[in-house]
């Protein structure tokens, strides 16, 4: 269960999140939405751990470790996976060559052994079918020269094979078409489950008619200001955001 | 002693045969005229040599008779090669070529064409030959010349290794590589210079390579030293017109390596493409200097260097382009990123333009900078432990570079001594997932 | 282009405006450098023994030192003993107490080049010390500045007025033994101008020195020294001229600043020396010694220069970047036309925390010029975090002309992030094809694009001077493209 409590953060000393309270239990998908500048990206990157973020007040926990004292790789060993609204490019850096070294790394720190080349490799291929990658894209340096739809399915290829137990993805659906959006959703269906939840950060509800969250929360201004099912969503997209906001300020 | 003097000393103690011993006394002479470089000297500003001076070197080395086993062996490609200096037959398949290929080597040239040889090495003690190629010709104790007849398209690549093994003393080894391609040749050439051992030697590498109209050479140039070890090399381009050269220079191995690059594009349609990658590791100085001299309309250049320092390693880059008065339609490109991993390292990068004409775009650009921190993060989100992303992002940065290299036992060759380095870095690399 | 050979001979040969050569009554001591000169010209500057004996010390070292080589420039051996190191106006022996006491012939010099000395005609906003050969002959605004308490006057009057800040800054940023050029100033330095600001002063207007070289064999050797006390800022600009003569004549000058905590120099350089004919002969060979020593924290020193004058250029204005956070920037125009020369660049040394510094360089070659850049950024291994950004672009206008760029970068700390950018193109014949279409002809539509190409560094400069500088560019371009 990932757990954030009363949480405050700032970048460069300029305040972003103001005091955000979630509770995500194992098997539940949770949409975060809110319009641009609302901290939503801000969450996300707390969760998994990037630099340049200061927490000032609250906490983070998942399964009752404390997130915010570990590193992003040791996050990753606890089971959370980002996927990133703008995957970075890496050049000169093989995909699968990064995989293996993740999935090394992730093994290593629930103790077991490694993986050998022959079993990965057929994980590798089981899932490149599955999500329907590019031959092509396995053996090329990470994100490099990869469409922006491209990019995205790489990183729910990246999560279908890291089997985390909580996946946040960043605003996953922008810059996709419908069928990218599908593929994408499928996809990350397919991981649901009783032991795994999610926490889906997105501007726009369309990516929720096909990733059905159990909540909807909306931030603004760093809080959330309303939370609800579903149909919280829909109503956002009728009527916007403003009226929210207003509340807010 | 000076190494001049070593040298002298040692052709005195050669008697002399015939004309070659002239021409080696007169590279020698000219080698003295111009002088050894000192860092007074602007494009030596960044590298002293004066260690070797210090060193007492052993010109005279004999054929060393013990199996060694010589690297790129699952390589398919016609080999010759050269072991302390000499040529070994056994590590050698020159009856392999085709007729096509005119292969000489010196230590038979001097008894079955000894006025060739002389003609060969007297042209480096003439001229605006510097004093390191002078100092290759008067002391080569063998070396190779190789002929391509026009539009012969060699299929293998050849395969040339310098290897030096088993030194217990200082040595001075003068590897010597000439290249000329007739008109429409095709070929891929791979140049090693390998060592092991503790001993502070000395190579002074000369390599030539001359086109004709519209031959195509490849030629990949890599150095591992052993750990002691000066390299210097003197590397030409002479190209030829609608011809196209790629040149590839790797340095990792060696505690002093010195590259000169010196590429004319003197006919019209000339075309060089110059890569680097050096890896500047604990006690380790690299200096690469090139300069591309475009003397004719309608040529090309483009150049891409790579260079990490880490530890309390060097890297120098220097790279100069130059249009000549009256030539035009010329476009040229030079790049030279770098990183530096540490506060004892150092790294300085020279990227120079020198300009007589204006029908032409010309543009560099060079970086000093870490690791992309963006990228250090995706990784680690990805559960992959700080020390292990950081050095696969070091790989990837000259991966960059070297995944352009066609030769796969060239790049494993190359990946296997970043993995020798660095255990978590052969773990990813291990298990042939490409 | 429409434009016939003859009309650009017209244009060509109304080109240096600021040629002429004003006959005045000269104090001149004759030619020749020896130990005898340096204290003829301390003795003639009324200078405090300690002032003579720096000159001597500067002079011995100058005697052992070898001129520079490595400078992408030609010109013939420069005999030093040909020529004359001190002139000065006769009538101005004493030097003016006001303006009445100034010599009408020169008050007649600096109207014809714009620059009348009556206060009330001043530009509004900008003090001027003005240098005549080698003697500063006037300095405006000196009461309302002294209200500020900021003193700005002529160094020679502040090695009488202020010797403890002399003695405390001169040659502080620029040893004496640097280099050959700057031990030869040290010698022989004639005046020049002296700037004090106050701890947090905003300095009430510009500052602006006027140098002129007017007499024949004559080298000029001006120092400048500002420096910025805590909190303060101050924006100085610098304007030269000299007549049009066959004989090339030296300028070597130094030029010191230093910036204290949170103090910023701004420092502004339009050069117009005579460049010399279209042959290449005469001219200004202009070896100038130019730091700034960013002492304090978040101090900031910026160097602009405007360089369309001068057969040889040969200067580096530089910054040693010493405090914590403190800011360097270097933002150059050099343009080099017939057969000038320039090489000139910037030296940006980081030594503290946090230090950056930008560096845009535009250079502009046509005719037979040649144009070098030559840059040095370094970062020392106590420098954390330090950043560089450099930008090099040179624009070719015929095919006679060279554009060159040496930039040397040394990084010793691995926190370090250096940029360097450099491109090298002619003149667009799309752009200036697009430009005629739409009906903007010949040298309108060359100068549209040379200005445009040179705005990130224009925009630096203070209005009126950004507006004289584009003028002179456009001047100086002048049938460069036919």
């Amino acid at each position: 269960m990932l757990k954030i409590e009363n949480l405050h953060a700032e970048v460069d000393g300029k305040p972003i999140l103001r005091g955000i309270n979630l509770t995500v239990p194992a098997g539940e998908v949770h949409a975060i939405m809110g319009p641009n500048g609302s901290g939503k990206s801000t969450l996300a990157y707390l969760i998994a751990g990037r630099p340049g973020y200061t927490v000032t007040q609250g906490s983070i926990t998942y399964n009752d470790k404390d997130l915010l004292a570990l590193s992003p790789e040791d996050r990753a060993g606890e089971g959370v996976f980002l996927a990133f609204q703008y995957p970075v490019e890496i050049p000169g850096v093989n995909n699968v060559y990064m995989l293996k070294a993740a999935m090394n790394g992730l093994r290593k720190y629930r103790g077991l052994g490694e993986m050998s080349a022959v079993e990965f490799l057929n994980l590798v291929k089981t899932k490149t079918k599955e999500i329907g990658l590019k031959d092509g894209l396995l053996n090329r340096p990470v994100n490099q020269g990869f469409s922006g739809g491209e990019k995205k399915r790489n990183e729910v290829f990246q999560m279908s094979i890291l089997e985390p137990s909580l996946g946040i993805l960043d605003e996953t659906d922008s810059g996709l078409d419908i069928d990218a959006l599908k593929i994408v959703a499928d996809g990350v269906t397919r991981l649901r489950g009783p032991a795994r939840s999610f926490v889906v950060v997105t501007h726009y509800q369309r990516l929720l008619d096909y990733i059905v969250p159990d909540y909807v929360h909306v931030l603004a201004h760093g809080q959330i200001v309303k939370s609800g099912t579903r149909e919280l969503a829909l109503e956002l997209e009728a009527r916007g955001y403003d009226w929210l906001s207003a509340d807010a300020a | 002693m000076g190494l001049l003097e070593t040298f002298a000393r040692h052709l005195e103690t050669v008697s002399p045969v015939n004309g070659i011993h002239a021409a080696r006394l007169a590279a020698l002479a000219h080698a003295g005229v111009r002088g050894l470089p000192e860092i007074s000297d602007e494009d030596w500003k960044y590298t002293d040599i004066g260690r070797l001076h210090r060193i007492e070197f052993n010109l005279g080395r004999s054929p060393d008779r013990a199996p060694v086993a010589v690297p790129l062996a699952g390589l398919e490609a016609h080999r010759v090669v050269f072991i302390n200096g000499h040529f070994s037959a056994v590590h050698s398949t020159l009856d392999t070529l085709p007729k096509e290929v005119r292969l000489r080597l010196f230590h038979r040239a001097s008894t079955e064409e000894p006025e060739w040889l002389a003609t060969h090495l007297g042209k480096l003690g003439t001229g605006d030959a510097s004093a390191f190629a002078a100092l290759n010709a008067a002391g080569a104790q063998d070396g190779v010349a190789v002929e391509l007849a026009n539009a012969y398209r060699l299929v293998q690549p050849l395969l040339v290794i310098f290897m030096n093994t088993g030194e217990l003393h200082p040595s001075v080894v003068s590897p010597h590589l000439h290249v000329s391609a007739g008109a429409g040749a095709e070929a891929s050439i791979i140049e090693l210079h390998v060592g092991d051992g503790e001993a502070t030697s000395l190579t002074n590498a000369f390599t030539r390579i001359e086109t004709s109209r519209g031959a195509r050479i490849s030629h990949y140039r890599a150095i591992c030293e052993a750990v002691n070890a000066t390299h210097i090399g003197q590397l030409q381009l002479d190209i030829g017109s609608d011809s196209e050269v790629e040149n590839f220079s790797l340095a990792l191995g060696g505690r002093l390596i010195r590259v000169d690059i010196d590429c004319r594009l003197a006919a019209a349609g000339g075309k060089v493409v110059l890569n680097g990658v050096f890896v500047a590791g604990l006690d380790q100085h690299i200096d690469h200097h090139t300069r591309v001299d475009h003397r004719a309309s309608h040529t090309s250049s483009d150049e891409t260097y790579r260079g990490i320092a880490d530890g309390n390693g060097r890297g120098v880059f220097n790279g100069k382009i130059i249009v000549q008065p009256g030539v035009e339609k010329i476009v040229a490109t030079q790049a030279s990123h770098n990183l530096l991993l540490s506060n004892e390292g150092e790294i300085d990068t020279k990227p120079e333009l020198e300009i007589y004409a204006d029908d032409l775009r010309c543009a560099h650009g060079a970086t000093v900078g870490q690791l992309d921190e963006d990228a250090l993060f995706y990784l680690r989100a990805r559960g992959v432990p700080e020390a292990e992303a950081r050095a696969l992002l070091v790989y990837g940065f000259v991966q960059a570079s070297l995944a352009t290299i066609p030769v796969r036992e060239l790049q494993a060759l190359v990946s296997s001594r970043f993995a020798n380095d660095n255990e978590a870095l052969a773990r990813i690399l291990s298990g042939n997932l490409i | 282009m429409a434009t016939s050979s003859s009309d650009v001979r017209d244009l060509l040969s109304r080109k240096y405006e600021a040629g002429f050569y004003t006959e005045i009554e000269q104090d001149q001591v004759p030619p020749g450098l020896n130990e005898a000169v340096v204290r003829l010209i301390s003795a003639k500057k009324q200078e405090p023994e300690w002032m003579l004996e720096w000159r001597l010390r500067a002079f011995e070292r100058w005697q052992k030192m070898r001129e520079p080589k490595w400078a992408h420039v030609h010109y013939p051996p420069i005999n030093f003993q040909a020529l004359s190191y001190y002139s000065a106006p006769k009538s101005n022996a004493d030097g003016p107490k006001t303006l009445e006491d100034v010599d009408p012939k020169l008050l007649e010099t600096y109207k014809k080049l714009g620059i009348p000395l009556e206060e009330q005609k001043m530009l509004a906003g900008v003090a001027v010390d003005v240098v005549f050969d080698s003697v500063s002959v006037h300095t405006t605004f000196k009461e309302k500045l002294a209200a500020a308490g900021v003193i700005f006057c002529s160094f020679s009057e502040a090695v009488r007025e202020h010797p403890e800040l002399i003695r405390k800054y001169l040659g502080s940023v620029v040893p004496q033994g640097d280099n050959y050029y700057a031990a030869l100033n040290s010698a022989v330095f004639s005046d020049g101008s002296f700037v004090y600001i106050p701890k947090n002063t905003r300095c009430p207007m510009e500052l602006s020195t006027y140098f002129r070289i007017n007499a024949m064999n004559t080298g000029q050797f001006e120092r400048t020294l500002v420096i910025a006390d805590s909190g303060s800022y101050v924006s100085y600009l610098e304007g030269c001229t000299a007549p049009q003569r066959d004989e090339n004549q030296l300028h070597a000058a130094v030029v010191e600043l230093v910036a204290l905590d949170d103090a910023t120099i701004k420092y502004s350089t339009v050069q117009n020396w005579y460049p010399g004919d279209e042959e290449g002969r005469g001219g200004i060979y202009n070896f100038v010694t130019k730091r700034g020593d960013c002492r304090g924290r978040n101090s900031k020193i910026s160097w602009t220069q405007v360089e369309t004058g001068s057969a040889i250029t040969w200067k580096y204005p530089s910054c040693l970047l010493k405090g914590e956070n403190s800011v360097g920037e270097f933002y150059s125009v050099a343009v080099t036309h017939h057969r000038q020369q320039a090489d000139t660049g910037t030296k940006m040394i980081h030594l503290g925390r946090n230090t950056r510094s930008t560096i845009i360089s535009k250079g502009i070659s046509a005719g037979h010029g040649q144009n070098a850049y030559r840059g040095l950024v370094r970062i020392a291994k106590s420098a954390e975090n330090a950043r560089n950004y450099t930008q090099c672009d040179s624009l070719l206008m015929g095919n006679q002309c060279g554009a060159h760029t040496f930039p040397y970068v040394e990084v010793r700390n691995a926190t370090a992030k250096v940029e360097h950018e450099a491109s090298t193109s002619k003149i667009s014949e799309d752009q200036l094809f697009y430009l005629r279409s739409r009906g903007i002809g010949g040298e309108d539509a060359v100068n549209l694009i040379v200005n445009g190409f040179c705005k990130e560094v224009f925009k630096e400069l203070p209005m009126e001077f950004a507006v004289e500088a584009q003028k002179l560019l456009n001047i100086t371009l002048e049938g460069a493209v036919g």
